[in-house]
């Protein structure tokens, strides 16, 4: 009983919270108060959710909050004023007309950014695992380590080597983020 | 140069290269990666759509022990004389799937109250649907892995759309929902976006973790267990045991599942799995789901006599078996029943239309700088609108010619003749509309041929 009123206090002060954020953003003036109340509301939904029931809790609670945030972006979306056509920058990311496509150099980056990201990825979930080891972790916990290093590892590569001002810097960076990988299959050579 | 200067010469570049970096893996990935985020919202309910699709299958609030061991046993003697199933499975009724089924090696069916059989299983169109969105309907753990890789596009898309949007808490709430020059789609994009992180990450590490675990897993296995992947999945989902190929009589299931009523009340079962039935290496797992876990279930493992002999420890063990335990409700958003399930809808339809307006806007700005592309624009609609449409259409398949219809067939090559017929006939506006008319009346007719069923 006293984890259900937790989970629903916790669910209460998730969309609480974006409740309040939303007020405080819409002001003029900013309000370090209501700021701080905004996010204060999020911390107490995670802590009553956490304690009460664990990730299930916590889960729950994001969800409630989710779900607050669809409703006042729908009420947003339909009090928004009609606006005049407006003249967007066409971006940085969007060629310009008769530039080339560069099939060549966007391979390679390709190659950087899909195979190599992979691999050097798996190294550092390989070497995630085996520190934890080191460390007195248990089996299971250097294991998921190891596991939720690949994706997460991968996703940081990626977007550092995308972003990176030149290739030499991705070059870099994927040499780098290697060694920990190297390291460990030059330890398993020499067992 | 003050810190103040630094800060707004760097800042430009940085957001500059992360819209670059966004672009360039929504564009890599963004097909696909639409394709499994409509899949999986609509995955979420697979376990109704089970039910839409077998309407004569008894609805079970419960089944007894006895009804169970009954069904196993007669399963078994069915198979007499074949080779013996390595596996036998009873899903049990739970409160979202009110049925009963038997699954060996060989053969699936619904079972009544008493545990006999009823009809073979016929759930070929949800089967379908949840290959699509694991697997894209690839091949063994090709297409899981693709998926997987996908999860991690998602993730760095979620990361580099952050890092490209400088005022990410001053326009929180702002949406010019009804300006034109693009201004609107952008504004839907990046807030649905933001707002939506926590369950995009959810969604996008677990479905990353799911979809790389065989590679991952295999990298350890090779470097820390001679390459034997049971001994790395062992601490994490339990031992299997020694195989004896030595002839044994049926386990008693029914004195498990009484044990468990008995010691575990709040637990409520799901599967009872039997290993290498009728030898003398069988033993039983009962999964069972304690309230209020994030978890699959935990599983309590009984000897071929129905007694006791503890649990794998993946609700209350240890931290990682509860973490990998955790990842699959987590992305299904089974969690709290039909209200998380529902909200994983709404969420997940909100993904699908981040993934679709992201290409729109892209598109868009290439015509802003003048580069008109029209076949493009006419095959992201094909894509955006065609999936659904299809995925509608195959379910109407699936009412009219059974489950064994060739639904995997009908979806990708009408796909790929909505894509080929844009980009021959390249009329964006008109095909987009066509195809968006079309989802109401079909899916109206969907739905009255699972009424009419």
């Amino acid at each position: 009983m006293l984890m259900q009123v937790q989970i629903m206090l916790a669910s209460s002060a998730a969309a609480g919270g974006v409740g309040v954020l939303r007020y405080a953003w819409a002001r003029k003036q900013r309000s370090q108060a209501l700021n701080a109340i905004g996010w204060g509301l999020f911390l107490l939904a995670a802590v009553l959710a956490g304690t009460g029931a664990g990730a299930w809790g916590v889960s729950v609670a994001a969800v409630w909050a989710m779900l607050a945030v669809l409703v006042l972006l729908g009420q947003a979306a339909l009090s928004a004023p009609l606006g005049k056509p407006a003249k967007l920058r066409p971006g940085p990311e969007a060629p310009a007309a008769g530039q080339v496509w560069d099939l060549g150099r966007r391979s390679l980056t390709f190659a950087l950014v899909v195979p190599l990201c992979l691999a050097v990825a798996i190294g550092l979930g390989l070497a995630t695992w085996r520190v934890m080891l080191l460390a007195g972790a248990g089996e299971a916990a250097a294991i998921v380590a190891g596991l939720f290093m690949v994706p997460l590892g991968w996703m940081l590569l990626a977007c550092s080597v995308l972003m990176a001002a030149s290739r030499k810097r991705q070059w870099g960076l994927l040499l780098g983020s290697a060694i920990p990988g190297i390291a460990v299959a030059i330890a398993g050579m020499s067992r | 140069m003050s810190e103040q200067t630094q800060s707004s010469q760097t800042r430009p570049s940085l957001v500059k290269r992360a819209l670059s970096a966004h672009a360039a893996i929504g564009l890599l990935a963004g097909a696909l990666l639409y394709l499994v985020c409509v899949t999986g919202t609509i995955a979420v309910l697979h376990e109704e759509f089970q039910l839409a699709e077998q309407p004569g299958a008894p609805r079970l609030e419960a089944i007894a022990p006895a009804s169970v061991q009954r069904a196993i046993a007669s399963a078994l003697a069915s198979e007499a004389g074949q080779p013996l199933t390595t596996h036998l499975y009873v899903q049990l009724p739970t409160t979202t799937r009110p049925l009963a089924t038997v699954r060996t090696d060989s053969q699936a069916l619904q079972l009544d109250a008493q545990g006999r059989a009823v009809q073979p299983e016929a759930k070929g169109w949800s089967q379908f649907l949840l290959a699509l969105h694991y697997s894209l309907n690839l091949p063994g753990l090709i297409g899981v892995t693709v998926v997987g890789v996908l999860g991690v596009m998602m993730l760095a898309l979620a990361l580099s759309g952050v890092i490209a949007l400088p005022r990410i808490f001053r326009d929180a709430f702002r949406l010019r929902a009804r300006s034109g020059g693009g201004l609107a789609l952008a504004d839907w994009h990046n807030r649905l976006s933001v707002w939506t992180l926590p369950f995009t990450l959810a969604i996008a590490l677990t479905g990353a973790v799911l979809g790389l675990a065989s590679v991952a897993l295999y990298a350890i296995a090779v470097d820390g267990y001679g390459g034997d992947m049971e001994q790395v999945y062992a601490p994490l989902f339990g031992d299997e045991s020694v195989p004896d190929d030595r002839p044994a009589p049926l386990p008693d299931v029914a004195a498990a599942l009484g044990y468990m009523a008995a010691h575990y009340p709040a637990v409520e079962p799901t599967y009872v799995v039997l290993h290498d039935p009728l030898t003398a290496g069988q033993y039983v797992q009962v999964v069972g789901l304690p309230p209020q876990e994030l978890i699959f279930g935990e599983y309590y493992i009984f000897d071929g006599a129905g007694d006791f002999l503890g649990p794998v420890g993946l609700a209350d063990g240890e931290i990682g078996q509860q973490i990998a335990a955790s990842n699959y409700n987590l992305h299904f958003g089974n969690f709290a029943g039909l209200v998380s399930k529902l909200a994983y809808v709404l969420l997940g339809t909100v993904l699908s239309a981040i993934c679709a307006t992201g290409t729109y806007i892209w598109l868009g700005k290439r015509r802003r700088r003048g580069i008109d592309e029209p076949r493009l624009c006419a095959a992201w609609g094909a894509v955006v609108w065609g999936t659904p449409v299809l995925l509608v259409g195959t379910f109407i398949q699936r009412m009219l010619a059974g489950p064994d219809a060739p639904f995997a067939i009908a979806f990708w090559s009408g796909l790929a003749t909505l894509v080929l017929f844009a980009l021959v006939r390249p009329m964006p506006e008109q095909l987009a509309k066509v195809l968006r008319w079309a989802l109401l009346p079909t899916s109206i007719l969907a739905l009255a041929l699972v009424v009419a069923s």
